[in-house]
């Protein structure tokens, strides 16, 4: 292997064609049916994760719908109350399980090892493990609904509501379980991306060189790795009180039903990060392409990543100020949630200023992100307030909330997401998506979300609860509830018809070119789709804005001498990223998948027989043995 | 020709150092944060303030202390710049320090603003 500088565009040593096609040989994922459950490309993996996300998303969206449906009017009985009760419960656990984290992961899976100059994710198999584990327990928490058995206490889940004695039957177990198995899925797709991105960096991506969107990815695997293990406890604890019999969280025999707010929130007020803060990674990255100067503050926008993930960790309290805790010790953490406006103020100012004055293409992309500025900033108003303790007193489990939440998931999370599918689409399947219906999309999901959600900040304050079924007609809610469910149509049409325009543009798309945007980062560097391979020699890297800097040069520097016959990738030093060995990879079996077929029976076995958890346990560890048994690295043609 | 700051600021310990404001800036905070709390339980009726007060001063020290070796490792980095091989080593340490430096006045900020309600608020208030 050797750094080489070389002048002339194209490589000094360019491959020949045969050299070319053994190193997609090599790359390449199985094909045929057995092939599916095989391959451990990144970018497979990637798409694999956002599309499973997407159908999540769909249904779990149409539950949203049904929901309103049945608040449109008052005292409606299109749905019984038990369903309703498990239509928000599987609609939320969905929407922040199934679909935020998962798809959040997916894209940072596809597009940041492109994004650094890698050739795959550090640890290739276990990737596709953390896939086969997370689809598995979705279709399986999806299942529970048609056969009639969902869980129904919310998607916190709070004891003693979730406890065996008010909701026997399988619900809460399936809850727990789909949670233990996404914390896993989860969890190997931070410690991969953690990995990845300290040390499979193009030879100099100094940490300083980063891009935005690497800062956020690394910055979000941090906080699922340190969240991650309080609601793997305190699930495993409910599963405990539920199946064994112990008293973790029942009061008459010493439990604590505050330890399950305790817990269950220090994870989930950082889940909310953790789901922001690739948002906020892919707005700093559409920002620069659309005015085509560098983004400002390139310093105080990790600064901010870095300070949010931190304080994210300190606010978890907030969601308890109703629960009898001292008020001095709440205090404390109604500081903490005031502050976080800090960093995210700095944020919004940089995109501000990286806006202003410049030429600005108002393309699709760019248009999710401005109506993310507008929700967003709403949603962190309304962020603010309830952060106060007496006015969270007052507004406490009303539509209020509801608002609030949606406002800051939907504007924050989902707005800059779809301008991020609009955005990378291109590099996906090598096709546009049609301008024209990704403007109306925006239009009609921007109006329609402002009417489904901002009537509910009124109706909070007149008092009206969050989930309950239906309410009486005295009270004088019907008129705004209506207008909301009119909303989430329109709100439904607009994500439908992005929908229609991404399946559409597969086939009639205008093909899209190496980079249609004119973006600086790598992963425009390849073709589009990109090849199996991703990058035909790892770029070198001397700036932040590598695509940029090329610009009307003759010579590129590369990295030369990685092996065409087996999967290399170059490993590079974490700080200032200088060549320091060459890894090999595995390549495609079927075993990930048989394993996480393993330690899925333990595990919803143990909903059946606490014994089934020596099945998952012993079926794991052997499929584990052939999953690491040693091969040849280097392909047998 | 390297000088002493220099020196420091590209050495081992130099490029540990660097990482004190992202690391113990958020930690003096967050244990402030919690020991407050923990605090509010202990002190209701002992009628004592003086021990939030003390936790408030330790955190600000060591956000303080973190705060000054970064800002320290700072301009060392600024001086480093110039030195041609290490040039790189020398911008991405700039950066991180100058971070550093941030978020400890970040921190600071926090642990602070934490202090408020405990000048006016009884330990006790609310406690059931
Ligand atoms: C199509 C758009 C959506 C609509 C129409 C919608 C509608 C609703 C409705 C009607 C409720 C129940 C309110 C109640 O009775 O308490 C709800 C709850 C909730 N939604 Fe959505 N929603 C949408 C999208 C989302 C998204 C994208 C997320 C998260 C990423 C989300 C997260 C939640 C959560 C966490 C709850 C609380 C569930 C619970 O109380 O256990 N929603 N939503
Ligand atoms: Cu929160």
């Amino acid at each position: 292997m050797s750094v080489t500088s070389n002048s002339g565009q194209e490589p000094i040593v360019a491959r020949t064609p045969e050299e070319v096609e053994r190193l997609g040989a090599t790359w390449q994922s199985p094909k045929g049916f057995i092939g599916w459950f095989m391959p451990v490309n990144q970018r497979v993996i990637g798409r694999r994760f956002v599309l499973t996300a997407f159908v999540f998303f769909f249904l779990a969206g149409a539950l949203g719908v049904l929901m309103r449906i049945q608040l449109m009017s008052p005292e409606n009985d299109f749905l019984s109350p038990d369903l309703y009760n498990q239509f928000f419960t599987v609609h939320g656990t969905a929407m922040m399980f199934l679909f935020a984290i998962p798809v959040m992961e997916g894209i940072a899976i596809y597009v940041v090892p492109m994004m650094v100059g890698a050739r795959d994710m550090a640890f290739p198999r276990l990737n596709a493990f953390g896939y086969y584990v997370y689809l598995i327990g979705g279709t399986v928490f999806f299942g529970s609904l048609l056969l009639g058995f969902a869980p129904s206490a919310g998607w916190f889940n709070y004891v003693p509501l979730a406890g065996k004695e008010y909701s026997p039957g399988l619900g809460v177990g399936i809850w727990t379980t789909m949670i233990t198995f996404i914390e896993v899925s989860a969890l190997t797709a931070a410690v991969e991306i953690i990995v990845t991105i300290l040390k499979l960096r193009a030879p100099g991506m100094t940490l300083a060189r980063m891009p935005l969107f690497v800062w956020a990815a690394l910055v979000t695997a941090f906080m699922i790795v340190f969240a991650m293990p309080a609601v793997i406890a305190s699930s495993s604890m409910l599963v405990l009180d539920r199946q064994v019999g112990t008293h973790f969280f029942t009061p008459e025999t010493g439990g604590q039903p505050l330890l399950w707010q305790h817990l269950f929130w220090f994870f989930g007020h950082p889940e909310v990060y953790i789901i922001l803060m690739p948002a906020l990674g892919i707005i700093s990255t559409i920002i620069p392409v659309f005015t085509q100067r560098p983004i400002f503050g390139y310093t105080a926008l990790v600064l901010s990543l870095v300070a949010t993930g931190f304080v994210g960790f300190g606010l978890w309290v907030h969601h308890m100020f109703t629960t009898g805790l001292p008020q001095l010790g709440m205090t404390f953490f109604m500081a903490a949630s005031a502050m976080i406006a800090i960093p995210q103020g700095i944020q919004v100012f940089c995109w501000i200023a990286s806006l202003w004055g410049g030429r600005v293409r108002f393309e699709t992309p760019l248009l999710y992100v401005l109506g993310f500025f507008v929700i967003f900033v709403a949603g962190g108003i309304t962020g603010v307030m309830v952060a106060v303790i007496p006015f969270d007193l007052q507004v406490h489990d009303t539509f209020f909330l509801v608002a609030h939440f949606h406002y800051v998931l939907i504007g924050g999370a989902v707005f800059p997401l779809i301008g991020g599918i609009y955005y990378w689409y291109p590099k996906m399947f090598g096709r546009m998506m049609d301008e024209r219906l990704g403007k109306i999309s925006f239009w009609l999901a921007f109006i329609g979300f402002n009417v489904t959600f901002f009537p509910m900040h009124q109706l909070g304050l007149e008092g009206m609860p969050r989930r309950i079924y239906t309410y009486l007609g005295e009270l004088g809610w019907g008129d705004l509830n209506l207008l909301a469910t009119l909303g989430s149509l329109v709100l439904a049409g607009g994500f439908l018809l992005s929908l229609f325009n991404a399946v559409w543009s597969l086939w009639r798309g205008e093909p899209a070119g190496d980079d249609p945007w004119g973006s600086p980062t790598l992963e425009w560097a390849t073709p589009s789709p990109p090849p199996n391979y991703n990058h035909e020699y790892i770029p070198i890297v001397s700036g932040r804005y590598p695509l940029w800097e090329r610009r009307g040069q003759a010579s590129q520097p590369v990295v030369t001498g990685l092996r065409d016959d087996r999967r290399e990738v170059l490993v590079t030093s974490v700080l200032d990223a200088e060549p320091q060995a060459v890894a090999v990879m595995p390549g495609p079996t079927i075993w990930p998948f048989i394993s996480a077929v393993a330690a899925s029976t333990g595990f919803l076995g143990i909903l059946y027989h606490p014994s089934f958890f020596l099945v998952g346990f012993f079926g794991a560890a052997a499929t584990f043995t052939m999953w690491f048994w040693p091969r040849r690295p280097w392909r047998d043609d | 020709m390297q000088n002493r700051s220099e020196k420091i600021a590209l050495s081992k310990t130099g490029i540990l150092a660097m990482w004190a404001g992202w690391l113990f800036g958020p930690v003096a905070w967050a244990a402030h944060q919690n020991v407050s709390y923990g605090l509010t339980h202990l002190l209701c009726g002992a009628g004592a303030k003086w021990p939030f007060y003390l936790a408030t001063f330790l955190a600000l020290a060591v956000v303080a202390a973190a705060g000054y070796v970064s800002w320290w490792l700072r301009q060392a980095t600024l001086e480093a710049r110039d030195t041609g091989n290490h040039a790189v080593a020398a911008s991405r340490g700039r950066f991180v320090a100058t971070v550093g430096v941030l978020i400890c006045a970040l921190s600071g900020t926090g642990i602070l603003v934490e202090t408020i309600p405990v000048l006016m608020l009884d330990a006790c208030a609310g406690a059931t």
